[in-house]
């Protein structure tokens, strides 16, 4: 039996070198006699080599990227490190769900019984579609707000006698609302407060119960949570709940808004489709909405992945200049992109394809080294010579 | 943490010196370490857990940590790969740990949860039955001796880095992780593996 020598203990020592020379000698001498150690070295020897060669599945460089983009967003936004998983914080709100089903619908109806709010600022922006996407129950009246979830985040929507409520439980939605008129109120009502607008275009986040961070792209927005000094938020402004303080300058530069089959799409959908199309080699569509989702998800985790794909589509479908065009911006938008190679080969394509080859050239230089890859060079063939 | 500028990526900057950095609130500093050892890091925890997306969370977790623990860091190894690693590993049993009494709190549910759990290895390795019985008898370990059975025999770290990493006493580790062998090698035996 392998384990009645008293000795088993220095193998572990003996290989990792922490032996003295002295016993290191004696103990080889004491394995060239000692059955039981020998195979006890063995046995370690095997389940070593076994568990090395269980399968790599490690990350994939995509992947680590992803995450990559979220710590340092989180880091920045000065985001605390979250105490449970996803799915284990699933978990408990089903638990909660289950047990207080009853005390939530009467919180709920509680909830929405609040008194009236206070006034705010008149805003003016150009009315938009209403949205077709997920309100909680088919309004009788058109709704003034545009909902864009971004991600997984749940939500409602409603509207009775003038007054809209989207009410945000849990996740990061972006809003485009109309220009109230007299007697309208648009209402965002947060698990800690509320937000009350008259036509603008912003993000709110919602993360555990509270509210973590509102950005305002157009208009104006009021900010009330419970604990807090209410604030008026102008274009530009973000209000974070870490931050404690409005910044002026905007977080991300605003954007055109998007168009409406985008604003009602949810995002995780909407950039699925996308890539169904581009997989169909449905091109020019797949590169429209790709740049649909781009706009309307800028701070999504696959608006890096979405950008570059649009260029993909467009040299795909044959125009290499909307395509170096759409690689530009790219680049511009995310200097540290992952794609950024495969990228600056498409902007350099078309350049050295007019004769820009000095603009090529300084295009591909981070590449250009004594490993120069064949696309590279493939790239700067036409500029051989000149 | 402010976002600052990134200052040039150079291969000669210290762990040390970056994570010093990170715990001043140094944006590119914290990406630096990131791309050193996200990895090794990922790896390390995807061996202590189940579930992929769990995995993310917990390396995410680790990394967003670090602004506020790097001042720990006693920067005695020239590289803080184990010492992140073993971050990593101590979040990865934390979670399992919660997992877990949530999975006792759900009572009916649990039986499908750890179903899951022990399906995942054998599919993982179907097409060998040896990493087969292994993958299940390593789920199967304890949370304790498997967070050091996986930094010993799959990251290789020695006991001794592996009880820094984890800190818990020497000792400790190398009783774990005898025992932690002996389990595995009792499975591979039960499983038909020689």
């Amino acid at each position: 039996m392998a384990d009645m020598c008293s000795r088993l203990w220095e193998i572990d020592p003996y290989r990792e070198g922490r032996l003295g020379a002295g016993d290191a000698r004696s103990f080889e001498r004491h394995l060239l006699a000692c059955e039981a150690c020998r195979t006890q070295v063995k046995r370690d020897e095997r389940l070593r080599e076994l568990a090395r060669a269980l399968p790599d599945d490690g990350p994939t460089a995509l992947s680590l990227r992803r995450l990559r983009t979220r710590v340092l967003r989180d880091a920045a936004a000065g985001v605390a490190p979250p105490a449970a998983s996803r799915g284990l914080r699933a978990g408990i709100a089903a638990l909660v769900v289950v047990v207080g089903a009853g005390l939530g619908v009467w919180a709920f109806a509680a909830h929405r019984a609040q008194p009236s709010l206070a006034h705010v600022t008149v805003v003016v922006t150009p009315p938009m579609a209403p949205t077709e996407g997920t309100p909680s129950a088919q309004p009788a009246e058109a709704l003034a707000g545009a909902v864009v979830p971004s991600g997984v985040a749940r939500w409602s929507q409603t509207r009775a006698r003038g007054v809209e409520q989207v009410v945000l439980d849990d996740g990061v939605l972006r809003l485009h609302v109309r220009p109230q008129v007299v007697g309208e109120r648009f209402l965002v009502m947060l698990p800690d407060g509320e937000l009350e607008v008259r036509g603008t275009t912003f993000e709110v986040s919602v993360e555990e119960g509270a509210t973590t961070r509102v950005h305002v792209d157009e208009g104006v927005v009021d900010v009330r949570l419970r604990g807090r000094e209410p604030r008026r938020l102008g274009a530009g402004e973000t209000w974070s709940a870490t931050a404690l303080a409005a910044s002026s300058s905007p977080t991300h530069a605003v954007r055109p808004r998007p168009s409406a089959s985008a604003a009602v799409a949810d995002g995780g959908t909407a950039y699925a489709t996308a890539i169904r199309l581009l997989r169909d080699g449905r091109n020019d569509e797949a590169a429209s909405a790709l740049h649909a989702f781009v706009l309307s998800q800028p701070g999504a985790a696959q608006a890096e992945d979405a950008s570059f794909l649009e260029a993909v589509a467009l040299a795909r479908a044959g125009r290499s200049d909307a395509a170096a065009l759409a690689a530009e911006h790219h680049l511009a938008s995310f200097p540290a992109s992952f794609h950024r190679r495969e990228a600056a080969i498409l902007v350099a394509r078309a350049a050295a394809q007019r004769g820009a080859c000095e603009k090529a050239r300084t295009l591909l230089a981070p590449w250009m080294g004594q490993n120069q890859d064949a696309d590279v060079q493939a790239t700067l063939r036409a500029c051989e010579g000149r | 943490m402010s976002a600052q500028p990134l200052r040039p990526r150079r291969a000669e900057i210290s762990d040390a010196e970056l994570l010093a950095d990170v715990a001043g609130g140094h944006l590119g500093a914290l990406g630096e370490l990131y791309d050193r050892y996200a990895r090794d890091v990922w790896r390390a925890v995807r061996r202590s857990l189940p579930n992929d997306a769990d995995v993310d969370d917990v390396v995410h977790a680790t990394f967003l940590n670090l602004p506020r623990i790097a001042g720990s860091y006693d920067g005695r190894a020239s590289s803080c790969r184990n010492w992140l690693c073993g971050i990593g590993v101590r979040l990865a049993m934390r979670h399992r740990r919660g997992a877990g009494r949530l999975q006792r709190m759900l009572g009916s549910f649990a039986q499908t949860l750890i179903g899951r759990k022990n399906t995942d290895p054998e599919k993982q390795a179907s097409d060998n039955q040896e990493l087969a019985v292994l993958n299940r008898a390593l789920a199967q370990l304890s949370e304790k001796k498997r967070a050091v059975f996986v930094l010993v025999e799959l990251e290789g770290l020695s006991a001794a880095e592996a009880a820094t990493a984890l800190e818990i006493p020497a000792v400790t580790a190398r009783t774990r992780l005898f025992h932690a062998r002996r389990e595995l090698q009792q499975a591979l035996e039960r499983g038909g593996v020689k």
